[in-house]
This record gives C-alpha cells, structure tokens and sequence, in this order.
C-alpha cells in the first residue's frame, strides 16, 4: 500500500523548517536564511491544514532547531490534532531539561531526532560552535530514552569526527541506541561550497562504505539505494512521498532539491499545485532521468544517489558528484567481496 | 447512549485513504503502520464517535450495495479487532501538553 501510494504521488510525509533560528553555530549548517518574514504560528497552522487535507500523515518539525521556535509546542499539538503523526527533529541542547522532555512525551511523538558530532566534547563542539553542548545533547538522550521515546540518533560524518565513529556508536549502543550515520556534507542552501571544507577524506569513505560499515552497524550491509525510494524506478521520493516547507512558506519537492513550486499561504488549492506544479513534475521526472542513467553506470544498483546534492555542488541535478561515485563503488566491492547474489539476477539467469 | 455504540478512532492515530485500493492507519506511539481495505477504511474515516455503529453500517450498506444486516455484522466484527488492537479510543484520550 505503501509502494501504491509512492507510485500514485500520494505524500505521506510533510518536512515544515518553521523557523531558522536555532541556539547552535554548526559549520556545516545547509540552511541560508535570506531575512525574509518567517510564517507566524498562525500561518503555520495554516500550513498544516493545508498539508493535512493533500493527505499528510507524518509530519516532521525541523528548523533551524525546531524546538527554539516560541511556540513549538502549539505548533505540535496543531499537527496531532489535524490527525497527523509527529517527527522532531532537535540538536537536544533544550531537552537536557527534564520538564521539557515531559513536555515532547505528551506530544506523543513517532520519534526524536537528535544529532551527535563527536564521542566526546572536543569533536562535538567543533562542530556546534557552542560549549557544553555535548554535555546536554548526552543528558537530552539519556533524558529521551527514559521517558521511553523512541529515539533516531543521526551523526552527520565530517573530517572532524571520521576517526571516532566507533566510539560514537558505542555512545549509541550504551544508551541502547542505532546511530544512524549520514556521509554526505551538502553545500549551503544558497549554493556557498564553504561546508565542503568539512566533508570526509575520500580514503576514508571508501573504508567506510566498504571495510568498516558492518562492523559499524553490528552487522548491517550498506544500503543499495536511497532509503526513500520505494522500487528501482526511481531514484528517490522527492514530490512523491512527500513535501517541505520552508520558514518563509515556500513549498519543495524535498528537503535537499529546493526548487520552489509556490508558497503554501498563497496557495488556495494544495492539491492542485501538488498534482500540476511545473516544479513539481520536473521534480518527479528528474528522479525518472536519474535512475535511469544511473542504471546505465557501472556501479548503477549501488548507488545513493541525491538530485540535490549534485544540483548544490554541481549545478546539474543529474550530474556525478564525488561522495556518490565513491559510496557506489564501495558499496558494490562490498557485495562483490561477500559474493551475495541477488535472486532476482539469479531468478533471470536460470 | 455508550462510548460503545459511538466508537472513536483512537488520537494516537493517523490515517488516510490511498485511491480506491483502501488506507493506511499510523500507529503513532508504535511506529506501525495497518493497512485497511476500502470497506476498512471508509468505517475508521467514520469513527469519529458522533457516528453511531448503527449509521456507519448504513453508510457502508449504501456505499458497498450490502444489506443493512451484513453491513452492521461487519462493522461490529470490524471495530471489535480495532479495539483488540488498541486503534479505539478511551473516552479520556486526548492530546496534551501542559
């Protein structure tokens, strides 16, 4: 039903950005806020009926830090009531407070996403620019784990933390938690290259997606695709799952391609723009074009590939990018080393 | 009148239809998701508890071209598995934050 849906572009989830501000200075922050008007807690309701009636079920709040928004919590319980499941994104820097925890837990949410940059302060606040935070994103977590809310701990990998990850996992693992780690540092929003600086060595990446992801993720193998794609006709969700919504109201195919299709508060018919967006349908066709062609590389069914990404570092949305041509041929040798076959080969070959 | 007679989709729940092949109910607390067929999903659209089981089956026999009879018999088995599953409301069940 799920894969129905996807193949019908029937969006299952809404990303809102509600505001940009946040109480951490990350070096590699993608956002690029312009000083436009971000939407009032008004017109953010707004936005969530709007969202809810194309069909919404799981909407995520995110930021900037979702939680430095002054009414976070009336946005929150906006969603639940429209009937709409909840995602938080979060640093965790304002629920290393019990009381606030308490709060979010009645919220009743899906989950919490608390990103870590390092095992330890010195690697964690490189990264956030702001002392103490590892200190109370640990406290945040424990504080999470022991309302029993289900946590999804995300540590994006830099050339600041490539050498700790297994420490971080064991972080994870001492508070009964998967890390889930993203190798892939985007430039900024507005194009600025600047967080490039930060990426992963290339010799590394390659132990990573290769020699070191099992052992990592206890055994796991690398994925073979992007975890938003629902079958191999096309590369990903983007304008087909789902949807974002930045501050200022502008509506994105996703969270990474930002091309904007209209703004949700002069939009009347959401439905409308869903189904008809020029941007929109460029968007879903884009995923098409690019599964294709990577079909036709070498390394086509290892690939996590994301339009955005090579939109932002390349200008093309189609074209190569380092961290993905890497990630593929790693992957592949890993599969290659472990000789596991894939049955539907084998079901064609026989 | 009982909170029985008038059941209510549970508020920890998020649904929607998918075209006419049926729905998807989030179970939001448990990170699951049930997959409904049309019949399915047109019931739990209805339970609201403002609709009685008597008039959700006679929305359901008009829609479905059933019986009143067969159409409340399904109901009634219908609703009994979603209680089963927790997806019904207690009547004290609300979001809340403060």
């Amino acid at each position: 039903m799920v894969n129905q849906a996807f193949h019908k572009a029937l969006p299952l989830n809404c990303q809102i950005e509600i505001t940009y501000r946040c109480n951490h200075l990350c070096t590699f922050c993608y956002n690029s806020p312009t000083g436009e008007r971000e939407m009032t807690t008004p017109q953010i309701f707004e936005a969530l009926a709007k969202v809810r009636e194309l069909g919404v079920l799981y909407v995520t709040l995110t930021g900037g830090e979702a939680l430095c928004h002054k009414d976070f919590f009336k946005i929150a319980v906006e969603a639940r009531r429209l009937g709409m499941a909840l995602r938080i994104y979060s640093n965790g820097y304002l629920l290393a407070d019990k009381k606030m925890v308490r709060r979010v837990k009645a919220l009743k949410p899906m989950e919490v996403e608390i990103s870590i940059h390092g095992s330890r302060p010195e690697s964690h606040e490189a990264l956030t620019r702001i002392k103490g935070s590892f200190k109370k994103t640990v406290k945040a977590l424990e504080n999470l784990v022991a309302e029993g809310i289900k946590v999804n701990l995300k540590c994006p990998i830099t050339n600041l933390n490539q050498n700790e990850l297994f420490e971080i996992r064991d972080l994870g693992d001492r508070l009964g938690l998967r890390v889930t780690f993203d190798a892939v540092i985007t430039p900024k929003d507005d194009g600025d290259q600047d967080p490039l600086a930060l990426r992963a060595q290339d010799e590394f990446l390659d132990k990573y997606w290769g020699d070191w992801y099992s052992e990592l993720h206890h055994g796991m193998m690398p994925p073979k695709a992007n975890h938003c794609a629902a079958d191999g006709s096309v590369n990903c969700g983007t304008a087909r799952s789902g949807l974002t919504i930045d501050p200022y109201g502008n509506i994105l195919p996703c969270v990474a391609l930002r091309r904007k299709a209209g703004n949700i508060l002069e939009t009347e018919d959401l439905v409308d723009l869903w189904q008809n967006s020029p941007v929109l349908n460029g968007a879903r066709q884009l995923s098409v074009d690019a599964r294709e062609k990577l079909d036709h590389h070498e390394n086509g069914p290892y690939f996590s590939y994301c339009m955005g990404v090579a939109e932002t570092q390349t200008g093309d949305p189609l074209a190569m990018y380092p961290q993905a041509e890497i990630n593929a041929k790693a992957v592949r040798q890993h599969y290659d080393l472990l000789q596991i076959e894939d049955p539907e080969e084998r079901a064609n070959s026989a | 009148m009982t909170d029985k007679a008038y059941p209510r989709r549970h508020p920890d729940t998020a649904y929607r239809e998918i075209g006419e092949e049926g729905g998807l109910v989030v179970m939001t607390q448990r990170s699951e998701v049930k997959v409904l067929n049309p019949v399915g999903v047109k019931i739990y659209a209805l339970l609201d508890g403002e609709h009685s089981s008597a008039a959700i089956a006679e929305a359901i026999a008009e829609e479905f071209d059933v019986s009143t009879d067969e159409a409340a018999a399904d109901v009634e088995a219908f609703v009994s598995q979603l209680r089963e599953n927790g997806m019904l409301a207690e009547p004290t069940e609300e979001v809340s934050v403060e």
